[in-house]
Parts: structure tokens; C-alpha cells; sequence
């Protein structure tokens, strides 16, 4: 890319904070689905999570970095696979004979321990991103 | 004597040259040609260096207005003995009179 | 004279880039929530091609020919609604590019203000 590195370095926080910002969507949309024991598939919720990876210079070339750039970060959404909990409510319209459950894999302590860190990881990357520019700024004031 | 430009005060000062006894004044025309020289390069590095940061990602920002920075003020410096070099010629066609 | 006014061509051609860029970059910003919206910007590589091609293949006049143009982004990711506007890039791609614009001004002013200075014959 015929860009400054100067330049490119805004990209990469950029990536940073999009990440960031679909890693706290995903953390609401858990909370908010915790306790749907039936949903559209006829199963309980199952928990989201989001994995990072470094955008690799060679997906760049070859067009398949979705507009990131080279050492950016990609989030990446996917179920947690696993056992459903099983709860015993009886009465409960989805209870099986047993009387017992199955709740969506979602733990809301980890999610808002998951949600903070979000929050902080933007706050760090936005920091960052504004020092960036600031720097850049000033340095075309240099002679002023 | 302002609007002078710089290869009209260089003949001006080869005349002088050719006019004077001593060596000064062939000294001062050398060294003048060589400011401007140097000026003119610096301005050129100026330019490349915006042109190779700004269209092919070549190089940090700060080199970039640095090097302007060079430039401008050689400039002036230049201006300013151009300025100095024509009111001492001035002063020397008075003399010979 | 040409050490004082050259520069200008590209900086001014950078500028008509910029410019360019930073409607486009505004008018995703405008449709960041529409569905279906597919992101528009410019594409730099058109000025690096004839600058490149003036300067290291000799071609007078190639400069002058390049023009900013607004394109559909093929390559950035849509979201579920269909949206390819990534609000974060889009708002750093305009400092980045506002950035830009800002040293090819300044690049201008240096230079005229050298040009001023010359024919007045004092800083």
C-alpha cells in the first residue's frame, strides 16, 4: 500500500476498536437472550463469543481481509458449543417430565466481567488512536 | 532596489569584480552562486520529500516538515544577503564616483 | 524559478483526491444506518499511477489527467443488514485523509509564500 505507516497505524486502531465494539454487541445480545429456553430452532439460546486474529498481510492481497488492513485486528463471532445447563423449574412451559430445563450456557457474571473489559480495551484503543492524531496534528504545526 | 532578481545582482557583481583590486568581491560572487545552490537543493528535497511522503508513503511526516522547514529558511537567508549584497554594491558605486 | 513554483501539480492533483475522498467518506457517514448501503470511497492508486508515470517514465502530462473517482468499496465487509459502513473506519479514514489534505495546504501556502517573498524581495 502506497500509504504512510504513519497513516496505515489509524487503520489498525480503527480495526482494534470495530473489534472491540462487535465483541460488546455480542456480550448484550448473551445478556439479553440468557434466558430464552426455547428460540427459533426450538432450542435453548446458545452463548456467543467472539475470537480475535491478526489480519494477515497475504489476506490483504488477496482481497479477503473485508477492508482491514495488514496487522489489524478481525473479530470473528461463533457459538460456544457445549451442554445446556439444566435447571429444575417446575411448571415451567419447556420443563421436560422431570420437571427439569435446559437454560442457554450463559454465565452473566462472566459476561459483565467480558463486558468491562470491553469497555476498557475501547477506551485503551480510542486513547491511543486520539494520541495518534494529536501527534500527527501537531507535527504538521511544527512550524508554526 | 527591491523586485532584483538574483542573476541580475550576479553580473552586477562579476562587473565588480572585474572593476575591484582585491579578491573580495570575486569571493563574494562565489559564495553567493554556492548559497544559492544550496538553496535551490534544499527546496527541491523539500518537494521530493512531500512528494515521496504524501504520494508513495515514503518516509515520517516530521522529516517531511523538517526539511520544509530547511527550506524556508534558507531561503530567507538568502534573501537576506541578496538584500545585503545589493545595498553594499550601492554603497560601492557611490564610493567610485 | 522552477525550484520555487514546482511541487504545486501534485500537491494540488493530492488535493483534488482528498477532497474527493472526504464527500465520499462523509456520505457513508450519512448512510451509516441504512440497509443495504454499500460504502463508496476513492481509490489513491489512479494519482500514484500517473505521478509515477510523469516522474519515472516521462510522460508529460499524466498528472494532469488523474481524477478522484467514487467507487463502490468491493471488498468491505457488509454487516447483517446488509450495511458495509463500519462507523469507527469511516471516521478515521477522515482524519487520515483530512491529515493529508492539511500538509498538501500547507505544502501550497510554503510555496506561494517563497513566491511572495521573491518578488517582493524581502521575507
Amino acid at each position: 500500500m502506497s500509504e504512510p505507516v504513519s497513516m496505515q497505524v489509524f487503520d489498525i486502531s480503527a480495526s482494534a476498536l470495530s473489534a472491540e465494539r462487535t465483541r460488546l454487541a455480542v456480550i448484550s445480545q448473551n445478556i439479553a437472550n440468557a434466558q430464552v429456553t426455547k428460540g427459533a430452532d426450538g432450542e435453548p439460546y446458545r452463548r456467543q463469543r467472539v475470537t480475535f486474529r491478526s489480519v494477515l498481510e497475504e489476506e490483504v492481497r488477496r482481497g479477503r481481509a473485508g477492508g482491514l488492513p495488514a496487522g489489524g485486528v478481525r473479530a470473528d463471532v461463533e457459538s460456544v458449543p457445549g451442554d445446556f445447563q439444566h435447571v429444575k423449574i417446575p411448571g415451567h412451559p419447556d420443563a421436560d417430565k422431570d420437571d427439569f430445563v435446559r437454560m442457554p450456557n450463559v454465565n452473566l457474571v462472566d459476561e459483565l466481567v467480558d463486558m468491562v473489559d470491553a469497555s476498557r480495551t475501547y477506551e485503551a484503543n480510542l486513547s491511543a488512536l486520539r494520541t495518534w492524531k494529536q501527534m500527527l496534528a501537531r507535527t504538521l504545526e511544527m512550524t508554526r | 532596489m527591491s523586485g532584483m532578481d538574483v542573476t541580475q545582482v550576479r553580473s552586477l557583481l562579476a562587473q565588480a569584480q572585474q572593476g575591484a583590486k582585491g579578491k573580495e568581491a570575486g569571493g563574494a560572487a562565489e559564495a553567493f552562486a554556492d548559497l544559492l545552490a544550496d538553496t535551490s537543493g534544499k527546496q527541491r528535497g523539500a518537494e521530493k520529500a512531500f512528494e515521496s511522503y504524501a504520494i508513495e508513503g515514503k518516509g515520517e511526516l516530521h522529516d517531511v516538515m523538517s526539511q520544509m522547514a530547511k527550506a524556508d529558511v534558507a531561503f530567507r537567508f538568502l534573501l537576506e544577503v541578496r538584500n545585503k549584497l545589493t545595498d553594499a554594491y550601492q554603497e560601492l558605486s557611490r564610493l567610485q564616483v | 524559478m522552477s525550484d520555487l513554483t514546482g511541487g504545486f501539480d501534485v500537491a494540488n492533483k493530492l488535493m483534488d483526491f482528498t477532497s474527493a475522498r472526504a464527500r465520499a467518506l462523509a456520505t457513508n457517514i450519512a448512510h451509516a444506518s441504512e440497509p443495504g448501503y454499500k460504502r463508496v470511497d476513492v481509490d489513491f492508486a489512479a494519482l500514484v499511477e500517473s505521478f509515477r508515470a510523469e516522474r519515472e517514465r516521462g510522460d508529460a502530462g499524466a498528472l494532469a489527467k488523474a481524477r478522484p473517482a467514487p467507487a463502490i468499496d468491493r471488498v468491505a465487509a457488509a454487516g447483517r443488514s446488509g450495511n458495509s459502513v463500519d462507523f469507527e473506519r469511516e471516521q478515521v479514514q477522515l482524519d487520515k485523509n483530512a491529515l493529508l489534505h492539511e500538509l498538501a495546504t500547507f505544502f501550497v501556502n510554503s510555496k506561494l509564500n517563497t513566491l511572495r517573498s521573491a518578488i517582493r524581495g524581502q521575507a
